[in-house]
């Protein structure tokens, strides 16, 4: 069973962290979860991948459309602590070109 | 101990509901803690492309239960995992296609395309049958 967890970051900034796999069973939550921080008044969301070792075309999904849901806000959507498997995933479906990874959630939204 | 040309098999059936994805992944997890000679990259490979395939049969059958058979062979010369479900067979030919980077979904088999070497899919008297096969790298010393 994957769990979320989020931390507040300065006023408007939020950093989720799943732990366990990003696949259909999860992608819901991670979507909701990212919602609720957006909606919480923190636009700019980090999901730290450094929990995650294993994402498909399920978690990749979701990201994307927390990336949206973050963007309507007003903010962004940042990767930091992608692992092996999930960075080989992010490359081969160009979703690196939108989402970036950053080596971690205190880079992601340094300047 | 050298291996028999035809391989060693692992299976196990998924029937969604209640299992789910996760009972795929946690069938592979179990096959790798036998199989320490199954290289980090072969094992995201197959992982992917099973967590992909049962996604499919799961995601593809919304309103029925459905038997998913699922079989892991592996040889000195190839990793072959095959899917057989019991769900609606596929109106067409397969045609995997990778979309934007905006798309939220449809990118599972042209993932399994592009980490495998040869991906096939028939309808026959057992179901669907998707064969994904990965050829191996050379052994690794030691």
């Amino acid at each position: 069973m994957t769990q979320f967890r989020t931390d507040p970051v300065g006023e408007d900034i939020a950093v989720v962290r799943p732990d366990g796999r990003l696949n259909m069973v999860a992608a819901p939550e991670l979507r909701d979860t990212v919602t609720r921080a957006v909606q919480s008044g923190r636009p700019r969301v980090v999901v730290d991948l450094s929990g995650v070792d294993f994402m498909d075309s399920s978690g990749l999904g979701a990201l994307i459309a927390s990336l949206k849901t973050a963007r309507q806000a007003g903010g962004d959507l940042r990767l930091a602590g992608v692992g092996e498997q999930v960075a080989l995933v992010l490359q081969l479906s160009n979703v690196d070109r939108i989402l970036k990874p950053y080596a971690n959630a205190d880079d992601a939204f340094r300047n | 101990m050298p291996m028999t040309p035809s391989g060693t098999s692992y299976s196990a059936v998924v029937h969604s509901p209640p299992d789910t994805v996760d009972d795929a992944h946690d069938f592979l997890e179990r096959v790798w803690a036998e199989r320490a000679d199954v290289s980090v990259p072969e094992r995201m490979v197959m992982e992917t492309v099973l967590s992909e395939l049962v996604t499919n049969v799961i995601q593809n059958n919304p309103h029925r239960p459905v038997f998913c058979e699922v079989a892991l062979t592996i040889t000195a010369d190839e990793l072959r995992l095959e899917t057989t479900d019991t769900g609606e067979p596929l109106a067409g030919p397969p045609e995997p296609r990778m979309p934007g980077e905006e798309a939220e979904s449809g990118r599972g088999l042209a993932l399994i395309e592009l980490m495998v070497d040869e991906l096939t899919y028939r309808h026959d008297a057992a179901g669907n049958v998707w064969s994904a096969r990965k050829v191996r790298g050379r052994p690794q010393a030691g």
